[in-house]
């Protein structure tokens, strides 16, 4: 398998000369008591968050809509959404998937699974209460930190607690190499503990004055989805392309480059939006320069995925995981290549507060971190419970339905956005006539939403039937187990 | 890479530059601030709590979703021009506010002014109540939950209106929120961000002339044509 001198793919050699390997089989199965309940209640927010988001956009079409319930008023639903879609499933998942990963890499079992399932529960109850806190009014204001303080404060006890079961079991690994996933994930277990609490502090507990409030959110927010959720999202494409392709990863030195620069830079990169903000300039400068810095960690990435793929780029079409891998290292690609062209000053004049920043978040989240997240889920899922998914085709269908309504999403917000930078921010038309077909080019994206949605009832279909024959292959066991003797001597 | 412990040294010190430069080195240089001697008083001035309660219907509707409460450096777009503001908003603008609600996206116009320009409380009733009553065309969600509908008949108490047989009244929460918008006037000269006529005053030669481009504040904008409505 191993044509060329280069480093090794995940697990083809072990670097570690004494310990006996442990099974995969064996590693996958111990992970499948808090990874099905991950990715489970993963899938049913995304599938909430996305209904609230359909019900926030279709106010584009009818305004008066739900001008008599405060509950589903659009300031509520669209914080409502955002939390649901980013806290119960991006980052329910990415925990999910980052556990797996580290097993696998390390080695291991996954250690400590009640307090891995304990913690997905709280995560799971203050993520409600906070969703419900949110209709009801509760929300901080502040971009992707909107739930509220106690909400907040449940979650961060439950990462906490998932974070030093993460970094306790990597301590444990018996493959000491290190492959690049395993930095990303590592990195960004640190990253986003260190980032949520100093938010908590400065934001709710310990409040600070005016505009320092928004320089918080804005490091908060880009640590959030530029940094925890992308390593998360990188971390996936890097295990599974090599993996996939049956080719070694191109290089780790310069898997390596990519990772630090990424490191180095990307905090500072979500302060570009507020260069003309009220805020001292420098910060804004900071962003600015940063951002395009950030060229280079997106061009030794990509460059290193482009030479790991080769020709093998139809292995990758044949497995379930392969088209959601691919896609989401392309909108990877895209997406920074937009952050980095929304940071000039002549630019940003133009895109800041219009649709096309929100197409380039929805973009790095829908097609870039949850794409990856489904590769990972749809490649995890039937080997921990080792069984097969009921519906390959509905796999794959998923893929197509979910390809189609990212690109939806993102043509129609960026059309709208660069049409609302030169007609609102640049131009002097009346507003609501400047306004008037925008919100019809972005309400297009209402088309896109519904896609998403469909891909993910296949998901949720596919998820649970696949529980349900679990239960059932259980219950039967039990059953002989109780009843019929020579069954269980048989297995034993 | 050789282990864990480095990786772990490398991805620490890469935090702690970002959390150094972007929380400590910006809690150092804002933390100093305080009210300033400007306009009529210390600026910024305190809100009514009346006002301060609106502040927390703003935020809890979600407003921030639509608006933006802030205005960009002159010679960035077009906010001067749309009536936006006289001058940028500068971090002293905010001192008081909790949360500081900048916002991000404009679906609808900036609101870091709508107090100045647009005074009216019955307007502003009337707009929440049905925007488009307000403004043909309008895309804003209404929100008719913050008023209360009651058939017509006694007296009609202050800020109502009849609509057909019914009664049209404001709850205390519109009441405070529309205190709130009311409230919303960055309009205090400030050094760092003075109003365009306070420069031309200052030196006479220079009022109603071009000024030279590149300085952010220059009173380039007092030839501006006086700002239309929106
Ligand atoms: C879905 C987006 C949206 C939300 C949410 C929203 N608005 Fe608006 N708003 C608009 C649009 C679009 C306009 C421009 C049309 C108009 O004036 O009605 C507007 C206009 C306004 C204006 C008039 C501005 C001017 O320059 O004349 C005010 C005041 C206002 N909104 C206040 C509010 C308040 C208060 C809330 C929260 C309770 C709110 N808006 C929520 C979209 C929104």
């Amino acid at each position: 398998m191993n044509v060329t001198p280069t480093p090794s793919p995940p697990e083809a050699v072990s670097a570690a000369p004494v310990l006996e390997r442990i099974p995969a089989s064996e590693i996958d199965a111990s992970c499948r008591p808090p990874l099905m309940f991950y990715f489970g209640s993963g899938l049913v927010w995304l599938f909430v968050g996305t209904v609230f988001w359909l019900i926030a956009s279709m106010t584009f079409y009818v305004p008066a809509l739900f001008a008599d319930t405060s509950w589903l008023t659009v300031g509520r639903v669209r914080p409502a959404a955002t939390s649901a879609i980013v806290y119960g499933f991006a980052v329910q998942t990415a925990f999910g998937a980052l556990l797996w990963i580290m097993c696998r890499l390390g080695n291991v079992r996954l250690l400590f699974l009640p307090a891995l399932c304990v913690a997905g529960f709280i995560w799971n109850l203050a993520l409600t209460a906070g969703v419900l806190g949110i209709l009801a009014g509760g929300s901080t204001g502040f971009e992707w930190f909107e739930l509220p303080k106690y909400a907040s404060a449940g979650m961060f006890v439950a990462y906490a607690l998932i974070a030093v079961c993460a970094v306790t079991n990597f301590h444990l690994r018996r493959d000491r190499a290190l492959f690049p996933s395993q930095w990303y994930l590592l990195a960004a277990l640190f990253w986003f503990a260190w980032t949520f609490s100093a938010a908590g502090l400065l934001l709710h507990f310990a409040p600070v004055r005016g505009v320092f409030q928004n320089i918080v959110n804005a490091w908060y927010a880009s640590t959030l989805l530029d940094m925890w959720l992308t390593s998360v999202g990188l971390a996936i494409i890097f295990y599974f392309l090599p993996k996939l392709t049956a080719r070694p990863l191109y290089s780790s030195t310069l898997a390596a480059f990519g990772f630090w620069t990424f490191a180095a830079v990307a905090q500072f990169a979500g302060m570009a939006r507020l260069s003309a903000g009220p805020v001292p300039a420098w910060i804004g400068s900071v962003g600015v320069a940063a951002s395009g810095i950030m060229v280079v960690p997106l061009i030794s990435v990509a460059a290193n995925w482009y030479l790991t793929l080769g020709d093998r780029a139809q292995a990758l079409k044949q497995s379930e995981t392969g088209p959601f891998v691919w896609l989401a290292a392309i909108s990877y690609v895209v997406g920074g290549a937009l952050q980095i062209i929304f940071g000039f000053r002549e630019v940003s004049e133009i895109t800041d507060f219009t649709y096309a920043e929100l197409a380039r978040t929805q973009l790095a989240l829908h097609g870039f971190v949850a794409m990856a997240l489904f590769g990972g889920l749809y490649y995890i899922v039937p080997r921990i419970s080792q069984l097969e998914w009921p519906a390959p085709r509905h796999v794959r269908l998923h893929f197509t339905l979910y390809a189609a309504g990212v690109a939806i999403i993102l043509l129609s917000l960026l059309g709208a956005g660069v049409m609302q930078g030169f007609r609102v921010n640049k131009g002097t038309v009346d507003f609501v006539t400047a306004t008037k077909p925008i919100a019809h080019i972005a309400g297009l994206s209402t088309f896109g939403v519904l896609l998403l949605l469909a891909g993910q009832v296949l998901a949720l279909k596919n998820f649970f039937t696949l529980c349900h024959r679990a239960s059932e292959q259980t219950r039967a066991y039990a059953i002989d187990f109780i009843t019929g003797r020579e069954t269980v001597g048989r297995s034993a | 890479m050789s282990g864990g412990p480095l990786l772990f040294l490398g991805v620490l010190a890469t935090t702690a530059l970002s959390f150094w430069t972007l929380v400590i080195a910006p809690a150092f240089q804002l933390g100093r601030q305080d009210l300033v001697e400007a306009g009529a008083g210390r600026y910024p001035t305190g809100r009514s709590g009346l006002a301060q309660r609106g502040a927390d219907v703003y935020r809890s509707m979600g407003c921030v979703e639509c608006h933006t409460q802030q205005v960009r450096p002159r010679g960035y777009g077009s906010d001067f021009a749309r009536g936006w503001g006289e001058r940028r908003t500068v971090a002293q603008d905010y001192l008081r506010d909790r949360p500081v609600l900048l916002g991000n996206l404009r679906i609808g116009p900036d609101l870091a002014n709508i107090g100045a320009r647009q005074p009216d409380p019955k307007w502003h009733f009337e707009h929440l109540y049905d925007p488009k009553r307000r403004v043909p065309g309008s895309t804003m969600p209404a929100y008719r939950f913050l008023f209360e509908r009651r058939s017509a008949g006694g007296g009609l108490p202050e800020d109502a209106w009849v609509e057909g047989e019914y009664e049209i009244i404001p709850t205390p929460e519109a009441h405070a929120l529309v205190a709130y918008l009311l409230s919303l006037q960055s309009q205090v000269s400030l050094p760092e961000a003075p109003l365009p006529q306070s420069l031309t005053n200052a030196p006479p030669a220079d009022a109603g002339t071009n000024a030279p481009a590149g300085d952010t504040n220059t009173p380039a904008a007092a030839t501006n044509p006086p700002a239309p409505a929106k």
